[in-house]
């Protein structure tokens, strides 16, 4: 049976967003996002994760020109320098993890994503793998 | 259990090319990835183990015998053109995967029977790495 192999490549945005729910007033807003609430940009390091067995041949596990190719078109070529709010209702780390997630896993078909992480800043980073359970030390 | 990783960073030049494969096969398939002569890398290879913290000494693995296990498993990689110089190489393509995982079984050997080798980790570069769990 072929062992489990993971490959996993890093790509960069900058983009802008901002934290508010319709559901809030104003004040609500200021006092459940604080600064969030205003407009604001991060450079985002997203690191997308495909699995696969190693081919005997070749000993890659999936078309690398093909995988940096979506990453280029389906994240950096629509995100990049854009205000992320255009495109998603919601801009938490959590959504947009999720949001990248949802995309990846079906413009990267037939390679099987695993997993999305998304730093956000130096200081905190959101992991999304669908239903599958992530070991602890891959988040 | 405790999980504990080590890194090790090697030198190595390689080239994506199979011999039983066309030259323009050998550039589809490897795309980007092909050149005529290989290049090369700063590999980072980090191993992540389990086990169980020994109550004398408060270790899962003394790390000085990590080092020993990572140095000479990439000793004989590194500052070498793996396609030519590393015998397991020698009619198996040297991609990332394949460097994973024949890192992952030579460490295997090593390692003291009481430890779980969970992964072994190697960057080509900031931007990629492959994971290999055995």
């Amino acid at each position: 049976m072929a062992k489990k192999v993971h490959l996993t490549k890093k790509i960069q945005i900058s983009a802008m967003h901002d934290l508010s729910s319709e559901k809030f007033s104003e004040a609500e807003n200021l006092k459940v996002f604080g600064k969030c609430y205003n407009t604001h940009g991060h450079d985002y390091h997203i690191e997308v994760t495909v699995e696969g067995a190693i081919d005997g041949d070749s000993g890659l596990i999936c078309d690398r020109d093909y995988f940096d190719d979506v990453l280029q078109k389906e994240i950096v070529g629509k995100f990049d320098k854009t205000h992320l709010n255009d495109h998603f209702p919601s801009t938490t780390g959590e959504n947009v993890v999720k949001e990248f997630y949802e995309i990846l896993k079906e413009k990267l078909m037939p390679l099987k994503l695993v997993k999305v992480r998304v730093q956000e800043t130096p200081k905190n980073h959101f992991t999304f793998g669908g239903t599958e359970n992530l070991f602890s030390f891959d988040l | 259990m405790i999980y504990l990783s080590r890194k090790i960073v090697f030198s190595s030049a390689h080239r994506y090319y199979q011999k039983n494969f066309s030259e323009e096969k050998n550039k589809k398939v490897f795309g980007r990835c092909y050149t005529e002569f290989g290049h090369g890398h700063n590999y980072v290879l980090e191993l992540t183990m389990a086990g169980e913290v020994d109550t004398d000494t408060g270790m899962v693995i003394n790390l000085s015998d990590v080092d020993h296990v990572l140095k000479s498993i990439t000793d004989p990689l590194d500052h070498h053109h793996l396609n030519f110089d590393v015998p397991h190489f020698k009619d198996l393509v040297p991609t990332t995967e394949n460097i994973a995982k024949y890192l992952f079984e030579e460490a295997r050997k090593l390692l003291p029977r009481e430890i779980t080798l969970v992964r072994a980790r190697l960057h080509e570069s900031d931007s990629l790495w492959a994971d290999y769990y055995g």
